[in-house]
């Protein structure tokens, strides 16, 4: 029943985006399904005259053919015929490629566009991970598929029903054969179908865990562990196990549908040998001329494997079409309602008021009943384990989330009422998961502040303070042709390895790239979301002098679990099991016994003994000028 | 040229092993196949000759049975087939991701760090089992190739005009096959770099990662156009060459058509001129309906097979990387010391050196700490160290026995690692940790206590035991980072070893957890010789010899307070981070 309802619902959408080409298709698609029927009609009345035409010439002995022009007739009929179906069926099978085409160019579109309508929180649900999976290849091709499918199905009901007819016009007993025969044969393919279908998805966790061992087989590290630890057998062993259990499904569903299939091919041969017997009664008898007869044995055998065919055709037809159901689900998805279109504030406080929080679909509170206000230009970090919310803060101050119970607020409005422009110049937010966009180095920076896409000097500053200048630059001396080439084109290089003069980055080069963004930006605050997690401690720690010096001016807010950034702050909130359990400077919090204090000394405690080494009463200030040197010429190399 | 024989005589040579009743069957089934298909118009031909005749009776009736049966002989014999070539089919994806997979687990390590070796692995992925197709595909042309034959041969008995004509259909069929084969082909791989450019920004819209930042900063717009763009120029480019390769492909048809049809018109003249009986005619009408749709499928078969041909090719190429290269020396315990000498190594693909002349030497039962900054060598020096990497200039010998020489294997009995990157494994519980010592395995109590020992008591109460699945994605049980990093910890300390070599993870781990399991770890390995990359402190200040690294050379060596006076890399290193503290 899905499987109709789907189908359906392609030839609608189908039908809406492309409908001239899509009803051209269809025509010359089915016009010809009918001519099947024809020929055969044709094919017996060329015997038939033929004969005729013989016949009278032996009893006249005469000169010249009479009766040769019914012959000639029929004989170019049938030429026609065959010449035009053909022609019309090609002609057919270009229009769809053009629909296919145009599907790319009108609904590709849309889709996109719906994408970007969608409400945050479906990209983050659980179920509907694979949905985006799939989304991210293209849908219309499924579209595509499924009314290509349901129209070579419609074909081929249109054959067998004229084939059909002629064969009853010629013989009732006949065509009354292929009606009994036929229907179990058909059933019996449907429910083959319908059992491979299920029996696939029986055997998906064999084959995903033959999958993941694959994986492992390839990664580096796994390698690496097997071989010290000599567990080549484990693998294999699973291997074989996987394997072995994807084997018996799949010739359990072998050994069941061949079942079914035999029995409908058995049901063909008992047919045909029914029909041939019929037939040559009837000739011998004299109720069927020769024509008739030709003809009955010719349609029988195509009949015969049509009605395998479309069974086959429907397996096809019952997989494209419940494939598609991703993408109806898709368009049931909930649209985004952060697009509100307050354009001015009074003022660019942050409050947040007894937020609670629980991600849709989940059971547990991930922020319970937080307070708490940030004063413009104000410097504030979050700190506490993982999985305290930290990262839950910044997502609903950006206003992806909506709070289960609460108000986030900037200047007093709800951060889902501001429009996304005034959002923009509000936050400007780094990531710990930051992105690495394959695309041009300019438009990786400028992503953080997109109207600075041309403005050169500002894109070269904030790399600069990100201390990724070099990535515009050149890199070395004695460097090839190629590079010197990527050099003069500087911030227009393709970065990544999409393109193929594409050049990749280290992870810590991304990293500086995705720094620049906050830098290029002149939002009021800028979000730090620890992206500095997966760095090692000294290049955190150079990462943090550049914040220090940059950031001054403006509000911050940073997550970190490692305290020693939190420290500049000048307001410290300390999350616990999704409460504010503290909050103060790191004096303030210094000076009470609790959690902060806590993590701080142990943290300490990594370089307690560095107070007695010498050297270490040096001032600040000069060992951070120092450290940005520092960063700044490892980042050349 | 020479190479494509070679794959083909693989590829037949395989296809035998994986399936030989398959094989051999297919080759019986198409024989019998043709024939009956060559039969029906001889027979239906005889038939009408007969009854045309008026002579009806005994020869009539057997006629028309024999054609009966050469008519049911086809979907009989196809069943057979299908059945046999199902389950050919699964056993040809066993055995060739088999082969895949045992050989995966032979390739060197280092071929293993280019990215070619992964891009190489997918690919013949892609092409497992292409074997199984090829193998289709290609008895499929023979056997249409057979029923053209035996087509041509019927229409010869009756006229050889009608041989000639047929053979002349061949030949825009195939000549305008080949003409757009070719440059639909060319046109695609032009259009490949397009098409993954369209690709890539379309995927941008539906990964939750680039969504959240396209909008918090508020550059969806920017990526659209840019999309827009993308497909704009790749279906305008598509337009231009393939659509109108398939419009003219329309034509090339149909001149295919008005060929099979000017046959069976010739043959509807010989037979209005009285050249052939009807009968005859009834049957090159059939011939030729049988021809003309075989001569679409050799046709088609062929290209299929050219073009999977590609994935077999694929395939085999994959068993062209270097597999492990081992010594034959039996490695036998040191007593002294391992020493490392002038050490110098490359990453395939990489511009400089990852190691570039280190030495250093570590006693037996020493506990050593590696500390430098990131990219100077501590990670590569621990897989040299262990033997997993070879070095490309100088040695590593332990006791005077070189890596290179010894068998890995007797090597890797006697080190333990836990590494930077240690591996998720979505098994259980117990094979997670039993995995490094496999024959140890069934000793559930000793692994309980481990456990206990490394992650805490209440570890294996709240996985839920030993044989608990672990990982999402087979419906097991999600561990939090740190709890992976226990069982990494676990894993390597259940392998009995002598040697021991932890790489710290530079993982967001909260430092609270990371501390609690890697002070642990150094209580637990006081006993053995122990090299441990770390930053920590406590860990440096108990080491017996600190070996700090830069640019893949060792530029200090020393104890924690002898370094610090020392001024030089390992102070600055450590004052980095502790000023944060001050």
């Amino acid at each position: 029943m899905r499987a109709v309802k789907n189908c359906l619902f392609c030839l609608k959408t189908i039908f809406h985006y492309v409908p001239l080409h899509t009803l051209t298709a269809a025509v010359c698609f089915f016009v010809p399904a009918a001519f099947a029927g024809l020929q055969v009609l044709v094919l017996q009345r060329i015997v038939d005259s033929a004969l005729e035409c013989v016949e009278q010439n032996r009893k006249l002995f005469q000169e010249g053919l009479p009766g040769v022009e019914s012959l000639v007739f029929w004989g170019v009929f049938l030429l026609v015929l065959l010449i035009l179906g053909s022609t019309m069926q090609r002609f057919g099978t270009y229009q769809m490629d053009l629909v296919s085409m145009k599907l790319k160019e009108r609904m590709a579109p849309d889709i996109a566009r719906r994408l970007t309508e969608l409400e945050y929180a479906s990209f983050e649900a659980k179920e509907t991970q694979e949905l985006f999976q799939k989304m991210s290849g293209e849908p219309e091709n499924g579209i595509y598929n499924c009314s290509m499918s349901t129209f070579f199905l419609i074909q081929k009901t249109i054959t067998l029903a004229s084939s059909m007819a002629v064969i009853f016009s010629i013989s009732p007993w006949i065509g009354l054969g292929i009606v009994l025969v036929g229907i179990p044969m058909m059933a019996l393919g449907y429910y083959a179908a319908g059992y491979s279908v299920v029996l696939t998805e029986e055997s998906a966790d064999a084959r995903r865990r033959m999958g993941d061992l694959k994986r492992l087989l390839t990664d580096k590290h796994a390698m690496y562990e097997m071989k010290l630890f000599d567990a080549k057998a484990l693998f294999l062993e699973k291997w074989e196990r996987s394997s072995g259990e994807y084997v018996d499904i799949a010739m359990k569903e072998n050994a069941s549908v061949m079942k079914v299939d035999v029995a409908s091919r058995l049901l063909n041969v008992v047919y045909l040998v029914f029909v041939v017997c019929m037939a040559a009664a009837g000739l011998l008898g004299g109720s069927l001329t020769l024509g008739q007869f030709a003809a009955a044995l010719n349609a029988v055998s195509g009949i015969g494997s049509s009605l395998h065919d479309s069974s086959r055709q429907m397996t096809w037809l019952m997989g494209s079409a419940m494939e598609i159901s991703y993408y109806m689900d898709f368009l049931k998805l909930e649209t985004r309602g952060d697009l509100g279109s307050v354009e001015t504030l009074p003022h660019y406080d942050i409050g947040f008021e007894n937020v609670s929080f629980r991600y849709p679909g989940t059971e547990r509170d991930i922020l319970k009943n937080v307070t708490f206000y940030i004063k413009e230009g104000e410097r504030t970090a979050f700190v506490g384990e993982n999985g305290a919310g930290k990262s839950t803060v910044v997502k609903l101050l950006c206003g992806l989330y909506e709070p289960t119970s609460g108000s986030v607020t900037i200047g007093g409005v709800p951060v889902r009422e501001l429009s996304p422009g005034l959002r923009i110049r509000c936050l400007s937010v780094v990531f710990q998961d930051f992105q690495a966009y394959q695309l041009t180095l300019r438009e990786n920076v400028a992503f953080g502040c997109l109207e600075a896409l041309w403005d050169d000097k500002r894109l070269l500053e904030a790399l600069r303070l990100a201390g990724g200048e070099e990535l515009a630059l050149s890199r070395e001396e004695g460097m090839s042709r190629e590079e010197g080439m990527s050099r003069e084109k500087g911030l227009d290089r393709n970065l990544g390895k999409l393109e193929e003069d594409g050049q990749d980055l280290s992870k810590g080069q991304w990293q500086r790239v995705a720094m620049a963004r906050a830098f290029v930006s002149q939002a009021r605050y800028v979000v730090l979301d620890e992206p500095t997690a997966s760095l090692d401690p000294l290049a955190e720690s150079h990462m943090y002098e550049n914040f220090a010096r940059i950031f001054r001016e403006r509000g911050t807010i940073l997550i970190s679990h490692r305290l020693a950034s939190a420290r500049m702050a000048d307001k410290i909130l300390v999350l616990d099991g999704g409460r504010v359990v503290q909050t103060g400077s790191h004096e303030e919090l210094m000076a009470q016994q609790g959690l902060y204090r806590t993590m701080y000394l142990v943290q300490s405690s990594f370089y307690q003994e560095g107070k007695d080494a010498p050297g270490e009463g040096e001032s600040v200030p000069g060992e951070m000028a120092n450290g940005l040197e520092a960063g700044a010429e490892r980042g050349r190399k | 040229m020479k190479k494509a024989v070679r794959y083909i005589g693989y590829t037949f040579q395989d296809c035998y092993r994986a399936f030989p009743r398959f094989f051999v069957l297919t080759y019986l089934l198409d024989g019998t196949g043709t024939a009956c298909e060559v039969f029906v118009p001889l027979l239906l031909a005889r038939i009408l000759e007969l009854a045309g005749e008026g002579q009806g009776g005994k020869e009539l009736a057997a006629v028309i049975g024999l054609y009966g049966l050469a008519l049911a002989c086809g979907p009989v014999l196809e069943v057979f087939f299908r059945a046999s070539s199902k389950r050919a089919r699964v056993l040809g994806k066993k055995y060739f991701g088999s082969r895949l997979a045992v050989f995966s687990a032979k390739i060197r390590l280092e071929a293993l760090e280019d990215p070619d070796t992964l891009d190489k692995f997918h690919r013949a992925e892609g092409g497992e089992n292409s074997q199984f197709i090829f193998f289709e595909q290609v008895n499929l042309a023979l056997r249409k190739l057979a029923t053209c034959g035996g087509m041509m041969m019927v229409v010869g008995r009756y006229s050889p005009v009608l041989v000639v004509t047929g053979l002349l259909a061949l030949l825009p069929a195939l000549s305008t096959k080949i003409y757009f084969e070719k440059k639909i082909t060319s046109f695609r791989r032009g259009q490949s770099p397009v098409l993954r450019r369209c690709q890539y920004l379309r995927g941008l819209f539906a990964n939750r990662e680039t969504v959240k930042e396209m909008r918090v900063m508020g550059f969806e717009g920017h990526v659209t156009q840019r999309w827009e763009e993308a497909n704009r120029a790749r279906l305008k480019e598509f337009q231009e060459t393939e659509l109108d390769v398939r419009r003219k492909q329309v034509w090339g048809i149909i001149v295919m058509s008005v060929c099979y049809v000017v046959n069976i018109g010739v043959a509807f003249f010989l037979m209005a001129g009285g050249r052939i009986s009807v009968g005859a005619f009834a049957a090159c009408l059939a011939a030729f309906s049988a021809y003309d749709a075989s001569i679409q499928m050799l046709i088609a078969m062929v290209f299929n097979a050219v073009h999977t041909y590609r994935m077999v090719e694929d395939y085999y190429d994959y068993f062209t990387i270097p597999t492990e290269v081992e010594g034959d020396l039996e490695y036998r315990p040191f007593e002294e010391k391992i020493a490392v000498q002038d050490v110098h190594f490359r990453y395939s693909g990489a511009a400089g050196e990852a190691l570039d002349g280190l030495t250093c030497e570590i006693k037996k039962g020493e506990h050593v700490v590696v500390v430098g900054e990131n990219g100077s060598g501590k990670t590569t020096f621990s897989k040299l160290l262990t033997g997993a990497y070879l070095p490309s200039r100088g040695s590593i010998s332990y006791d005077g026995q070189r890596t290179e020489d010894l068998r890995r294997g007797s090597l890797y009995e006697h080190i333990s690692v836990v590494p930077q990157d240690f591996v998720r494994y979505r098994f259980t519980l117990g094979e997670n940790v039993g995995i490094s010592s496999l024959k140890r395995m069934g000793d559930t109590k000793a692994m309980e206590e481990l456990l206990a020992q490394v992650a805490g008591e209440g570890f294996l109460e709240k996985v839920g035991g030993l044989d608990v699945q672990l990982g999402r994605e087979f419906g097991g049980q999600e561990l939090s980072g740190g709890e992976w990093q226990k069982v990494a910890i676990a894993r390597g300390l259940w392998k009995r070893s002598s040697i021991v070599v932890l790489d710290e993870p530079t993982s967001a781990l909260d430092p609270l957890v990371e501390y609690e399991i890697l002070s642990r770890f150094v209580e637990m390995i006081q006993d053995r010789t122990s090299v441990i990359i770390s930053h920590r402190v406590e860990i440096c200040r108990s080491a017996d010899k600190i070996i700090v690294m830069k640019d893949g050379r060792m530029v200090e060596c020393g104890k924690h307070q002898e370094l610090l006076a020392r001024e030089g890399e390992y102070a600055r290193i450590w004052r980095e981070q502790a000023k944060w503290y001050v």
